[in-house]
């Protein structure tokens, strides 16, 4: 039996998913994993039982990976889980950029009271009026599981939509309507898109990737909508670009001193994934996510260590060995095996960075001594090891 | 060269259009043919040599109908052009009716000055966060040009579409999605969707479709769009759904003392067809149909009479009669065709209610009491000759 400790409030339908061989217990300290949401973990010390902590969704800076990479924790996050959270945020931005919405809402508003508001509605909308999306062309930067469905929503309400990605995979890739011209070169979508849409995680590669020059290469009132993260753009050159006109709007979910002054811009409190289904889809993947690592040793969408995945348990026991990405450790992994006379049946070992993961299928057990022996190998943080659980 | 009036500024494309085939008349007075979009003609005196009304647009109760009938003039809307236009207001409506996402658009505006806005954007975030439509149930009621365009729009947003209309037309069953479900009993939608939608004429028959019973059988939370026109929503009833939490949001087009003092009511301004590409598709639409009827007789989206298209004119001449819907009227015709020897080389009469329009193409020397002699029959509201090769 695992045990999962929850720091924020996990949906229900997540814990569920975590299958019978799990409960649920409030000392962070009994717990083999950890879910938690935005809370900071960084001044928090974990205990040697903790295995693994699964944040329920994208972002993972509450959380101290280096540390819990070099303590053999397993970090997962739960990538695409918010994808359609975010993809109908899009749409609406897109709407409320195209005609003033917004505007005509709050003008009925202020008229509530006036009994002729409908014949003074009629004078007044021609300031709300605007344009159609169909017909328009958008532009999408990166075409991870937000940016895929984003350019599909844009081809199936009649948009061009161009898609820039130099690390598409073949998984989205797959998932594109055939209609969504990929593009090699980004200053296509500055020179051609009515509406920019940016979908890349922040790094230092992507940081002010839509910058001054960018935004001066850009269509005259051009939408740009950042649902992603704010230092993807310069939002100096924004303020500006809004300020003269060349920017039509800029729709954000980031709220700060530079986006709360910026004409024409409608600033939403970071809503993408406020919405049920992404709670759900978040605890329901992170659940799936420590469970297949608790119970068979697979990683899968991990932010501190490789993916790794060797199906379910075929063999008696897993062994997993957390390391230093250096030489000699997985020779000394398999000889520390064979010193058991275990046959190893399937081996994958993976590094991300720094620090690597092997996992080791074994014909037979193995016991306290080897684990003993590799932990006092150099450059091996943490070793595990997993027994077939009877069905 | 016909004289056409516009009643109201029109795009100018539209005019590009219309006046490279025909002269402005700048007084009503002297034009064949108006063109018009909103502006109240039930109080101005219709020329006898007008033609045709063009409403760029859809609703036509700014237009005298019964009189216009009476008189042999044509009156076409243009219905469909604004499709696209409406569609996508009905998606945002869904997408603002889910989040509140204007909320929250509010709250940042009103702390915009404050420290750390976005540490505080993040503990207020949650009052304003909602739901996906993606997996909900969408009911559209009328699928006609725009609820055919709404239907297919919501299966690409991944919702499930139960779709109604009794009058369900093969030009938009064969543009809908395969996945939208017809429904046969408008009840089904009532009892079975997170979103009703309403797409449908208003007249008599439709006026409170969506009344206190049907509203009664919704779903609690449920989500109603009104793009359409507001007395096909009994409002009353609808403020007191609101009011209990039965429907959670009431998305409506139309501003009127009732809508905007509804709690979760959200209050457009009129938009459905507020944008260019509806306005210049409208004008477009408007002239294509005045242009098709004054050279060539042929009628498409007439409101008061029945549509008939003979194509171009390929005879001598074509007449084009404006009549009753009585026994003997072709007979009649045919008789003075017969006594002027001009042979009919086609013919197509259409009826709508209680008046009927009837081309008949001629070929033989032309002679012009067969107009007058067609327009002394009693029941016969105009009778036009336009030449043909």
């Amino acid at each position: 039996m695992y045990r999962v400790h929850c720091i924020n409030n996990i949906a229900k339908v997540g814990t569920d998913a975590l299958g019978r061989h799990f409960s649920l217990t409030d000392e962070a300290a009994q717990a083999d994993a950890i879910m938690v949401r935005s809370a900071n973990l960084h001044e928090m010390s974990f205990s040697n039982k903790l295995l693994t902590i699964a944040r329920a969704g994208a972002g993972v800076n509450n959380i101290p990976l280096e540390r819990c990479a070099e303590e053999g924790i397993v970090v997962f996050n739960t990538p695409g889980a918010n994808a359609n959270g975010v993809k109908e945020l899009v749409i609406a931005g897109m709407l409320l950029a195209a005609r003033d919405i917004r505007g005509g809402i709050e003008w009925v508003s202020r008229h509530s009271d006036d009994p002729q508001v409908g014949v003074l509605a009629e004078k007044a909308k021609n300031r709300f009026s605007g344009t159609e999306l169909a017909g328009k062309t958008l532009g999408v930067i990166g075409l991870g599981a937000i940016g895929a469905m984003v350019a599909n929503a844009g081809r199936s309400l009649g948009m061009h939509v161009l898609g820039y990605d130099p690390y598409l995979s073949v998984k989205y890739a797959w998932s594109l309507d055939r209609h969504v011209r990929h593009i090699n070169d980004i200053k296509e979508i500055w020179a051609n898109a009515d509406y920019i849409t940016i979908h890349v995680p922040a790094t230092k590669e992507t940081r002010g990737i839509i910058s001054r020059k960018a935004i001066a290469a850009m269509k005259d009132d051009v939408v740009v909508l950042n649902y992603a993260r704010d230092v993807l753009v310069d939002e100096q050159a924004m303020a500006e670009a809004l300020q003269v006109g060349h920017v039509a709007h800029y729709m954000t979910d980031f709220a700060n001193t530079y986006t709360t002054q910026m004409t024409n811009a409608t600033v939403t409190p970071h809503l993408g994934a406020s919405t049920k289904e992404a709670e759900d889809n978040c605890a329901i993947m992170a659940a799936n996510e420590i469970r297949d690592y608790l119970e068979n040793g697979n990683i899968t969408n991990s932010v501190n260590y490789g993916m790794v995945d060797l199906g379910p348990m075929s063999t008696p026991m897993r062994l997993a060995v957390f390391h230093k990405n250096i030489p000699g450790v997985i020779g000394q992994i398999t000889s520390a095996v064979s010193d058991a006379g275990v046959n190893i049946e399937n081996m994958t070992d993976k590094s991300m960075g720094d620090n690597a993961y092997s996992l080791l299928d074994l014909a037979g057990m193995v016991g306290q001594e080897t684990v003993d022996k590799l932990m006092n190998v150099e450059g091996i943080y943490r070793v595990r090891t997993i027994e077939r659980q009877r069905a | 060269m016909y004289k056409v009036h516009c009643m109201n500024r029109i795009s100018k494309s539209g005019v590009d259009q219309l006046f490279g085939t025909f002269a402005p008349a700048k007084d009503l007075e002297d034009a064949e043919a108006v063109v018009v979009r909103s502006a109240n003609m039930h109080e101005v005196e219709l020329p006898d040599d007008l033609l045709a009304v063009a409403r760029a647009g859809a609703g036509v109760n700014n237009i005298p109908i019964d009189e216009c009938t009476k008189r042999g003039i044509v009156v076409f809307n243009t219905p469909g052009a604004n499709a696209n236009g409406v569609k996508e207001m009905v998606i945002a409506g869904m997408l603002l009716a889910s989040r509140d996402i204007l909320g929250s658009a509010k709250w940042v505006a009103e702390h915009a000055d404050i420290d750390n806005v976005a540490a505080a954007a993040e503990k207020a975030k949650s009052q304003f966060g909602g739901f996906e439509i993606a997996g909900k149930t969408l009911g559209v009621i009328g699928l006609g040009a725009i609820g055919a365009m709404v239907a297919n729009a919501g299966r690409s947003l991944g919702m499930h579409v139960l779709g109604y209309d009794p009058y369900l037309s093969v030009k938009y069953a064969w543009s809908l999605d395969r996945h939208v479900h017809a429904v046969r009993n408008v009840g089904d939608i009532f009892s079975q969707a997170d979103f009703v939608t309403i797409h449908v004429p208003a007249n008599d028959k439709t006026r409170h479709m969506i009344g206190r019973d049907q509203i009664a059988q919704m779903k609690r939370g449920v989500v109603v769009l009104n793009f359409a026109r507001d007395i096909l929503i009994d409002e009353a009833a609808m403020a007191d759904a609101l009011k209990s939490g039965h429907v959670a949001r009431y998305v409506t087009d139309f501003a009127n003392p009732l809508t905007t003092h509804m709690p979760n009511a959200i209050v457009t301004s009129h938009l459905g067809a507020s944008t260019v590409e509806a306005e210049d598709n409208c004008a477009a639409m408007a002239i294509s149909e005045l242009r098709d009827y004054l050279l060539s007789g042929n009628i498409n989206n007439s409101v008061n009479f029945g549509d008939v298209d003979l194509g171009p004119i390929e005879t001598d001449e074509r007449i084009v009669v404006l009549h009753r819907n009585v026994p003997n009227m072709i007979g009649s015709f045919s008789q003075i065709l017969a006594d002027a020897n001009l042979n009919i080389e086609n013919m197509a009469n259409k009826r709508r209610g209680e008046v009927a329009t009837t081309l008949l193409e001629t070929s033989g020397p032309w002679n012009d009491s067969v107009i007058d002699r067609m327009c002394e029959i009693d029941g016969v509201f105009r009778a036009r000759m336009i030449p043909g090769r």
